[in-house]
């Protein structure tokens, strides 16, 4: 292969990239925005931010709710008699398959005393929490659509994993096996552009640290 | 390159002067006059044509939006819109690399063959090689091989447009032709076929 092959290779690539010119539309459009800059401008701005924007509305609406259950629980009164730890009554809850957490369940029901001590729990101490940055990896289980329609494949999407209250996952439509199952669970959740959710999976139960150090002295 | 004279210089200050207070005809004429180097520098960095139409718009978009912001002094409407497009176009390939696997399917379908078909169907091999071969090139060479070669701005011009020194603008472009030739030769060894219409002629 000669450098001539390769010089005129390039020369007819250049002239054809010469000949190339925008299309009318692309005139249509920016003059449009000339008219109407804030209608027009916002139709033709990058999809990208508004994703961004969605599940950021998203993720904040999520904190809240977590901050929200947090303070519930952490102001709620708590009967001694009631609670106890058990590692080994570990009531099946949504998709528990490998769940390495502690579940606070009833396990030797008593009477309650006369005059029940209130005790406030203290703030959890969450550990192994994932950070906000690393990249969303370890979803293994399957997307579940959480609506009927079908996502339009030319839709974007962005994935934004959230870490709620198992209770908050009725919400979204999962069925409960328990109840009154506690603790917090991780869970990936495909964004429209919309700010809707279109499909949930469970990554990973969160391990309340505190309770792990009360079982184990 | 249009608007890289004095002359043309001064008159898109004077037409962006007048878009700036609202005259539509005024933004027109700019608009005129840089959506082709605009769309064609976007589709040769992205190797997309509905990647560069996006960007087109946005860069001219941005320009409405910023028409008070920009300063002359700083730099030229070329080289103001050959910044947004670069920066939009690596914002793109950033975020959807796929993009690179539209390379190999773009053609130049409107083009007609020239009085040979062989000679036509060699020509349009070889553009596509060479398309493909710069979509494959790092977008630091991408983009110098593409404002120096395809575009022919002048060293400064370039080293404006990608706020790097001339000297860098010269050892970039050094390597992004070597890597070019290097690549086309490689490719088109590969597919055991000529690059260009004279090569054709001695083959058959």
């Amino acid at each position: 292969m000669s450098d001539s092959d390769v010089d005129s290779a390039w020369r007819a690539f250049a002239d054809a990239d010469a000949r190339v010119g925008a299309p009318d539309r692309i005139r249509h459009a920016v003059m449009a925005a000339w008219d109407g800059p804030r209608e027009v401008r916002g139709a033709v701005r990058s999809r990208h931010r508004d994703v961004v924007r969605a599940a950021l509305a998203v993720a904040a609406t999520m904190a809240i709710t977590v901050a929200w259950f947090h303070f519930r629980d952490s102001h709620a009164p708590v009967r001694d008699a009631d609670v106890a730890v058990s590692r080994s009554a570990r009531p099946p809850s949504v998709g528990a398959d490998d769940e390495p957490d502690r579940v606070a369940t009833v396990a030797h029901p008593e009477p309650v005393r006369s005059s029940p001590r209130v005790v406030r729990r203290a703030p959890r101490v969450l550990r192994d929490v994932i950070s906000a940055e690393t990249p969303l990896t370890g979803g293994s289980a399957p997307l579940v659509a959480l609506t009927g329609e079908r996502a339009l494949a030319a839709e974007p999407l962005q994935l934004v994993r959230v870490r709620v209250p198992r209770t908050s996952l009725r919400a979204f439509g999962v069925a409960l096996i328990d109840p009154d199952a506690s603790g917090l669970v991780d869970v990936d959740l495909v964004v429209g552009s919309d700010g809707l959710p279109r499909d949930i999976r469970r990554v990973r139960p969160v391990v309340d640290v505190r309770d792990q150090s009360m079982e184990s002295p | 390159m249009p608007g890289s004279g004095a002359a043309d210089g001064a008159a898109d200050v004077e037409l962006l002067h007048r878009a700036a207070t609202g005259d539509k005809d005024a933004f027109g004429v700019v608009f005129e006059r840089y959506q082709h180097v605009v769309y064609r520098f976007a589709r040769a960095m992205t190797g997309s044509s509905d990647a560069a139409e996006d960007i087109t718009q946005e860069v001219f978009v941005v320009l409405i939006r910023d028409l008070r912001r920009y300063t002359p002094e700083r730099a030229t409407l070329s080289t103001y819109l050959y910044g947004i497009a670069r920066n939009l176009s690596r914002h793109r390939l950033r975020r959807e690399r796929r993009l690179l696997a539209c390379l190999s399917g773009l053609s130049c379908v409107s083009e007609s063959y020239a009085a040979d078909p062989f000679d036509g169907m060699a020509d349009a091999e070889a553009r596509d090689d060479v398309r493909r071969v710069l979509g494959g090139l790092p977008v630091r060479y991408r983009e110098v091989v593409i404002l120096c070669d395809l575009h022919e701005l002048s060293y400064a011009d370039v080293a404006a447009i990608l706020r790097i020194s001339i000297g860098a603008v010269r050892s970039r472009l050094h390597r992004a032709r070597q890597l070019l030739r290097q690549r086309l030769t490689r490719s088109a060894a590969s597919t055991r076929r000529p690059l260009a219409r004279s090569s054709v002629r001695w083959s058959v």
